[in-house]
């Protein structure tokens, strides 16, 4: 057996979506014209696609402390903090994030994924268990995996699933950590997480939510769907990601417990990779300030939430869940996926082409994230155009 | 208590619904080789199979298992180490 085994499998998931003609790797952004538009192959194209939620990539003040950031401190920092030292843009933008939720401790990292993995990483050790929801980021299983701890799936969403499993692992569900997410980045349900919460603090186990999706985007002030459950004085790491809502690249973790500051001597996704740049660092931290300072963008982004899912309800797709910042229109089968996802192309419209393992229970999806920097407009143009793909179909996918 | 051939016969019916179960069902087929298994797959799996038994699978342990019979006898093990 040779390392080279491995290039088959992954030259027969490229020839798979070949087959389809829809290799999203192909896809090119040749330029940008706004947040919500791109064009592609030579034409202007709506990205309802790409998790800008805020629509804050182009926004002037965070261009600007990009750029302010780039000439006062550098391009790169060129190695880790353990090694190279923090700069002091860093330090800050921690005591921003730990000011805004009112905790003791908060982490940045290198990227949303980094984030999960280097709290996981650092927290467990062979023989601790993980219980976690099905559903949840690659990041969060593969976590999990490398720290050696023994991990358990309880059903998505359900809170009583957990509660059985917890009781299986007997006096170990004591100590033990429950995962879950806020916003679920493909179907785009959001979690049940006071009972989660509630169930997880009954067998004495540690909580952790992963807002990747959800910052910004609930919370009365934007401190994600911990905040909307009231449970922020009692879940013990909450994680995010600057690349979404924060138009960014990193990662952050907050926690009600000052212990987490340890993790900078035992997190090896943090230790042995570079510090996010200036740039990063600068253009998260102006884009939360931006979270804080124009709660208008949250109505915006909501507003078009509700405009897309009812366009789409109205016209019979069948959606994976009510309003939210994800609306995930499901396809009976990956091939008919694969042949809306090119025809939404053809139209103008960048969606999110999902087939399996990458959906969860076998779904095939063309998956739509809103932005706040969507205009209604841009919405009915959306809705047009699934409402022709559908009409031009063989086999429609309307209920 | 279930044997492990018992256990076996279990598994058969959990794996019947995977199409490229028929007719390939043996203690020694692989999941993942033979019969396509995905990462989902087989936590869904795992998940019906812990509520089948009342017991907990790691789903790290699966990096050790290949075939039917090996699942068959880590759940085994498990079955009795709960009893």
């Amino acid at each position: 057996m040779s390392i080279t085994a491995r290039f088959a499998e992954m030259a027969q998931v490229r020839d798979g979506l070949r087959g389809l003609e829809a290799d999203p790797a192909r896809i090119v952004m040749e330029r940008f014209l706004s947040p919500t538009e791109a064009m592609i192959g030579g034409r202007p194209t709506i990205l309802v696609g790409t998790n800008n939620y805020l629509g804050l990539t182009f926004d002037p003040e965070v261009i600007e402390a990009g750029c302010a950031a780039m000439r006062a401190e550098g391009s790169g920092t060129t190695g880790s903090r353990m090694a190279n030292g923090s700069f002091s843009s860093h330090a800050a933008l921690e005591e921003e994030f730990a000011r805004f939720y009112g905790v003791p401790s908060a982490m940045v990292f290198s990227t949303g994924y980094q984030t999960n993995l280097g709290l996981l990483m650092a927290l467990l050790q062979p023989g601790d268990k993980v219980v976690l929801d099905s559903h949840s980021h690659a990041c969060i299983y593969d976590g999990c995996r490398i720290s050696g701890a023994d991990f358990f799936a309880f059903r998505h969403n359900d809170a009583e699933d957990l509660r059985k499993r917890l009781r299986r692992l007997g006096a170990a569900a004591e100590g033990s950590l429950v995962i879950a997410e806020g916003l679920y980045s493909m179907w785009g349900d959001t979690a049940p997480l006071a009972d989660l919460c509630a169930v997880a603090k009954e067998f004495g186990a540690w909580f952790m939510v992963d807002e990747a999706h959800s910052f910004a985007i609930y919370g009365e002030t934007g401190r994600g769907l911990c905040e909307e459950a009231g449970i922020l004085d009692q879940v013990d790491f909450i994680t995010g990601t600057f690349s979404k809502s924060l138009a960014s690249l990193g990662g952050f973790c907050v926690s009600r417990h000052p212990e987490l500051q340890l993790l900078r001597y035992g997190s090896r996704p943090y230790i042995f990779t570079a510090s996010p740049s200036p740039a990063s660092i600068a253009t998260a931290h102006a884009a939360l300030r931006a979270v804080r300072a124009r709660p208008e963008l949250k109505e915006s982004i909501w507003a078009n939430a509700r405009r897309l899912h009812g366009g789409l309800e109205g016209l019979g797709y069948r959606l994976a869940s009510g309003p939210s910042p994800v609306i995930a229109v499901q396809v009976p089968s990956h091939e008919e996926a694969a042949r809306m996802w090119n025809a939404l192309l053809d139209e103008g419209v960048y969606v999110n082409l999902v087939v399996p393992p990458a959906a969860p229970e076998g779904a095939s999806l063309l998956r739509c994230s809103l932005s706040a920097g969507h205009s209604f407009e841009q919405i009915d143009r959306i809705v047009a155009a699934f409402e022709r793909v559908r009409a031009g179909a063989a086999t429609a996918v309307a209920q | 208590m279930a044997s492990e051939n018992e256990i076996i016969e279990t598994l058969y019916g959990f794996l019947a619904r995977f199409p490229k179960a028929a007719g390939k069902l043996g203690p020694d087929t692989k999941l993942a080789d033979d019969l396509s298994l995905d990462s989902v797959n087989l936590m869904e799996l795992l998940v019906e199979i812990e509520d089948h038994y009342d017991i907990g699978l790691p789903l790290n342990m699966m990096a050790d298992i290949t075939t039917i019979r090996e699942l068959a006898a880590k759940i085994a093990e498990l079955v009795e180490e709960r009893a």
